[in-house]
């Protein structure tokens, strides 16, 4: 509503200016939200993990669902040559030391290696997937960066949902993949792990976007993130850790700055100033972080399920616009909302 | 500790000391002979009624003339100064469980009638769900009792014995009584503890019928105001839900010289209120309540079908429903809907039937055998139970009962189990036997395995989501111990002293494990031992007016740390000790009585794993010590009205120090302080009793 009234004014302003040149139709520059009260709308699925991510864009009000399982590896469009693997759905990776992928049989295949033991604090089980401790899903991705010298890039085992408590991980569901620079993009081979012949894609850099995604069960190149400056945060089940980083952990309701792509965000506690009084003279005071998980899990608390904790925070968008955001509810403890719709309630503050 | 030692030591020799100055009294006519406990009877694991004196187990009784001064109004109210018994509260749920030397509710078989009662999970909130107006005596067993009575009864059991029709042709009686719940009241409704009762019975050529009907009312403690956030409620730890209950029962018989038969109900309505916090951020408040129906049916049967041949039956039938409703309070424009949050809106429903037939059969009057067979049936269902799974359970057991000389008393018993889920231990024996060592003089000794069997919960346990996996394991074996006891009784005019000592070793203990074929699923699994040791001292004196009862015990609970951790070089053991004193003095002339039930409960140490400086240590924590004590009047007016007024936790107890950072279970808040009670309370109750011969 905000947003729509704003986007009046300004057109309004436009034609009083231009109203001269009538053969000149007008430029409008939307004018980032006001602020909304945003329901994140996921879907369903079995317990109380949703089966979506959620991307949310602040200054659009926007948001957008993918279904957690639509990917499996994401191809960094950085200048690094990275690859991730899906945290959303659990996915695993296990190097072999071999290059030749019609060489990797289920012979290579032990089970213990791409499940990922939750709750485990044995530091072997974070090198199967992408650490989530790290300020940057890049830093230390369980696929090592993708070389330009052909022979250093093995092939990997990837499971799909290897870090799911739920999911049945065997030889038949395992895919191996290696992955090669092919000009200023990817190539990715990759086969079931029982196939004797494999298939390739390739996927080029797209700079308007973070990363490529390609879904191995699909066999193609699929759309997941928003362009890289339109969106903020993501709400979604994913690995993640607990016990202070000791161990790796699925989690529901975790949130996750889109730190790739400029956003920034700093925690603020309700003890120290409340939601409504804090205004762009308080911006000053907050430490931004550009880590991934600026946010994390520190909003709400499940164990013990007392729901959203009292804090909210300071959101810094790629074009500079500030935005205080709090948690509304998550349907946990008795907050009236409901589990895998949570609310979220921001306020342009400074405009960028 | 050393302390409460000679302090015990002192009274007992205090005691020992009364009785033969007051020799001579002594013989003298005792104002109440109710509370001669030697000459009271048990039924409890008994071939039939037997004095306490004879009985070959070490029983302890309660009776109806101290539940009476007590001004009870519920059964923990009345263990609560026992010895050996220590309950938990449970806020989050609003129940309590019980423990019995030091072991947990789900080895303690709870019996009413000899009927067990049924508990959805493994804590026995089934304890304060019996109409305390409706009991004559509370037996308790310690040690196992898993011959006669099948699984559960591994610490010990409670068997609440029913009112049965006196002797005037009709009886109606009423009692209404009122409590503060600490400093909180309203008169006769809301806050505080109101309770009110009215039993009726008559009987006529053998036939009887007895039935009451109770209502009880806690209206909560320490509650939030209606618009407190949720952060404002969930800061204090120490509130008490709102409880109200509806009992009802009947019980319709008939006997004869050679025959009884009679048919009992008993039903329950119990709400309990429990009111979240409000959200600021968007007005709504959640509002659950608990509310569980027991509707319990129980025909029992006993013959005299020759002089040496006597049959028993019981069969007894429970149905158990609990439903969890949610509400969602929107304060904005006062509407409510159901809450969508997983797991708030439930109902589990159970079902348990159970036939137990015995006979007894006496050749000689130096033998008796007595052989019996169960059948026992549970179905359940609920959320979190997989499927609607049915638990078959056959036992056939024998006992008997070998007196070689009038001093020697000798009890075998073996149980054989069969049953349709579970891998059950394929027999069970115990040996009771007592020896009258001097005319005043008696020793028991007892051995015995007990068992529990997997409940229903754990062998069907279904419970997946995104971060809990969870499942039952159907291939689960019984828990499974190992227990001595060895108890001497002394009793000298109106003294009577018992020590006694007992070893339990527990094995197969059933716990939470991670599944050997796919490590990242929970189960349950035969994992654990335990023991727990320990010795009791209990004495009982007359004198004139005056009764007396001091106790001590010292119980140790076993340190699992010790074992899974060998190289911190823990104790075996770790220690609390218990003191409780009950007086009660009877003034004739005024028809009065005056009642202190008193109890000290010594710290309970445990240790806990704690790593410093990138070492692992064991760290001494604490559940502090607490001193428990209930003051009752208790005044006849007229011939029909008796007045009760008096203070409950007369120290103002409200919460226990804790230095432990967790103290386990779902629903325990680790932290500095641990919830016992809502505090000092203050008891007014008339109560009104009408006879026709």
């Amino acid at each position: 509503m905000n947003k729509l009234n704003s986007i009046l004014a300004v057109t309004l302003l436009a034609i009083t200016f231009t109203s001269c040149k009538k053969d000149d139709e007008p430029v409008l520059v939307i004018p980032p939200s006001d602020g909304s009260i945003l329901t994140l709308n996921a879907e369903a699925a079995i317990g109380t993990g949703a089966a979506n991510s959620v991307f949310v864009d602040l200054s659009a009000d926007e948001q957008t669902k993918v279904l957690r399982t639509s990917w499996t590896l994401g191809f960094y469009s950085g200048s690094d040559f990275k690859v991730i693997l899906n945290n959303t759905a659990g996915a695993t990776a296990k190097r072999i030391e071999k290059t030749d992928l019609n060489a990797v049989t289920a012979a290579d295949f032990v089970q213990s290696e791409v499940a990922l033991d939750l709750m485990n604090p044995n530091v072997n089980e974070f090198v199967k997937i992408d650490d989530p401790r790290e300020s940057s899903i890049l830093n230390k991705t369980a696929i090592a960066a993708v070389s330009a010298i052909e022979s250093e890039n093995k092939v990997y085992l990837v499971s799909p949902s290897g870090g799911t408590h739920t999911s049945v991980i065997t030889a038949e569901t395992v895919y191996k993949v290696r992955i090669l620079r092919k000009g200023d993009g990817y190539a990715l081979q990759y086969a079931k792990l029982n196939e004797t012949t494999f298939k390739t894609i390739d996927i080029r850099k797209d700079v308007t976007y973070n990363f490529g995604f390609v879904s191995l069960d699909e066999g193609k190149a699929v759309t997941v993130e928003p362009q890289k400056h339109q969106w903020d945060l993501v709400w979604s089940w994913s690995i993640y850790f607990g016990g202070g980083g000791a161990y790796p952990y699925g989690f529901s309701d975790v949130v996750f700055i889109n730190s790739l792509g400029g956003t920034q965000a700093g925690e603020v506690l309700s003890s120290t100033i409340s939601y409504d009084d804090f205004a762009a003279a308080n911006i000053a005071s907050v430490t931004f972080s550009g880590a991934r998980n600026a946010i994390g899990d520190k909003w709400r608390s499940t164990q013990p399920a007392t729901g959203i904790t009292a804090r909210f925070y300071v959101i810094k968008d790629a074009s500079g616009n500030v935005y205080k955001l709090k948690f509304v509810s998550m349907g946990v403890g008795g907050d009236g909302g409901e589990r895998g719709k949570p609310v979220i309630e921001y306020k342009l503050i400074k405009k960028g | 500790m050393k302390r409460l030692i000679l302090l015990s030591i002192f009274y007992l020799s205090v005691t020992i000391s009364f009785v033969f100055a007051q020799k001579e009294d002594s013989t003298k006519h005792i104002a109440s002979e109710k509370v001669d406990q030697l000459n009271e009877v048990v039924v409890t694991a008994q071939f039939g009624p037997q004095s306490l004196k004879n009985s070959v187990y070490n029983v302890r009784i309660i009776n109806a003339e101290k539940i009476r001064l007590r001004g009870a109004t519920n059964i923990q109210q009345v263990l609560n100064t026992e010895l050996g018994f220590r309950f938990s509260n449970d806020l989050t749920l609003g129940t309590n469980d019980v423990e019995l030397m030091g072991m947990s509710g789900r080895n303690i078989k709870i019996l009413l009638d000899g009927v067990p009662m049924v508990d959805r999970s493994d804590s026995r909130e089934s304890l304060n769900q019996i109409d305390i107006n409706t009991v004559e005596r509370i037996e308790i067993v310690e040690g196992p009792v898993s011959v006669v009575y099948g699984t559960d009864a591994l610490a010990g059991a409670i068997n609440i014995i029913t009112k049965n029709v006196g002797k005037s042709l009709v009886n109606v009686s009423a009692r209404i009584q009122d409590e503060t719940a600490g400093n909180e009241y309203g008169l006769l409704r809301g806050k505080g503890n109101h309770n009110k009762n009215i039993s009726a019975n008559w009987q006529n050529n053998g036939w009887n019928l007895l039935t009451g009907f109770t209502h009880n009312d806690f209206g909560g403690w320490n509650l939030a105001p209606r618009t407190a956030t949720i952060a404002e409620v969930n800061s204090v730890a120490n509130r008490w839900k709102p409880k109200e209950q509806f009992l009802v029962n009947t019980k319709v018989g008939y006997r004869n010289d050679n025959f009884n038969i009679w048919y009992r109900f008993d039903g329950l309505n119990e709400a309990i209120e429990s009111r979240g916090g409000m959200n600021p951020n968007n007005y709504k408040r959640e509002l659950q309540t608990y509310t569980t129906h027991r509707y319990t049916q129980q025909l029992q049967s006993a013959w005299q079908a020759a002089e040496r041949l006597q049959f028993t039956a019981i069969a007894g039938y429970t149905n158990l429903q609990r439903s969890t409703k949610s509400l969602i309070h929107d304060f904005t424009n006062n509407s409510e809907v159901l809450s969508t949050e997983a797991g708030k809106q439930d109902v589990a429903k159970f079902h348990a039937a159970i036939i137990r037939t015995t006979a007894i059969y006496s050749p000689s009057k130096s033998i008796s055998i007595q052989p019996g067979f169960e059948l026992n049936s549970d179905v359940a269902s609920g959320a979190r139970i997989k499927g609607a799974p049915i638990i078959n359970d056959y036992a056939f057991f024998v006992s008997s009962e070998i007196k070689p000389t009038e001093k020697i008393n000798i009890r075998p018993g073996l149980r054989f189990i069969k049953n349709s889920v579970y891998d059950a231990p394929s027999v069970i024996p115990s040996l009771n036997a007592k020896f009258s060592l001097l005319h005043a003089l008696d020793l028991r000794l007892a051995y015995a395995r007990g068992f529990r069997a997997p409940a229903l919960r754990e062998l069907y346990y279904d419970f997946f989501d995104a971060s809990h996996s969870i499942m039952g394991n159907t291939n689960l074996k019984a828990e499974e111990s190992n227990s001595f006891n060895g108890s001497l009784a002394l009793h000298v005019l109106k003294l009577r002293t018992t020590l006694s000592g007992f070893y339990n070793l527990f094995k197969n203990r059933i716990d939470y494990g991670v599944d050997a074929s796919n490590p990242s699923v929970t189960t349950l699994i035969n994992i654990a031992k335990y023991k727990t040791t320990g010795a009791t001292l209990d004495n009982s004196l007359i004198l004139n007016n005056l009764q007396m009862n001091v106790g001590f015990a010292y119980i140790g609970r076993f340190n699992s740390l010790g074992d899974s951790e060998p190289i911190l070089e823990l104790p075996e053991f770790v220690w609390s000790p218990e003191l409780t004193t009950n007086l009660s003095y009877t003034f004739t002339k005024m028809n009065g009585n005056i009642s202190l039930f008193y109890k000290y409960a010594g710290s309970r140490p445990s240790y806990q794993l704690s790593t410093e400086h990138n070492a692992q240590n064991a760290k001494l924590v604490k559940v502090g010590a607490f001193s428990w004590a209930d003051l009752m009047l208790n005044k006849n007016l007229y011939q029909n009205i008796t007045v009760t007024a008096g203070i409950k936790n007369l120290f103002d107890i409200t919460q226990l120090t804790n230095s432990s950072t967790a103290s386990g279970g779902a629903h325990s808040i680790g932290g500095a302080t641990l919830p016992y009670s809502y505090g000092r309370s203050y008891v007014l109750g008339v109560s009104f009793n009408w006879n026709k011969n």
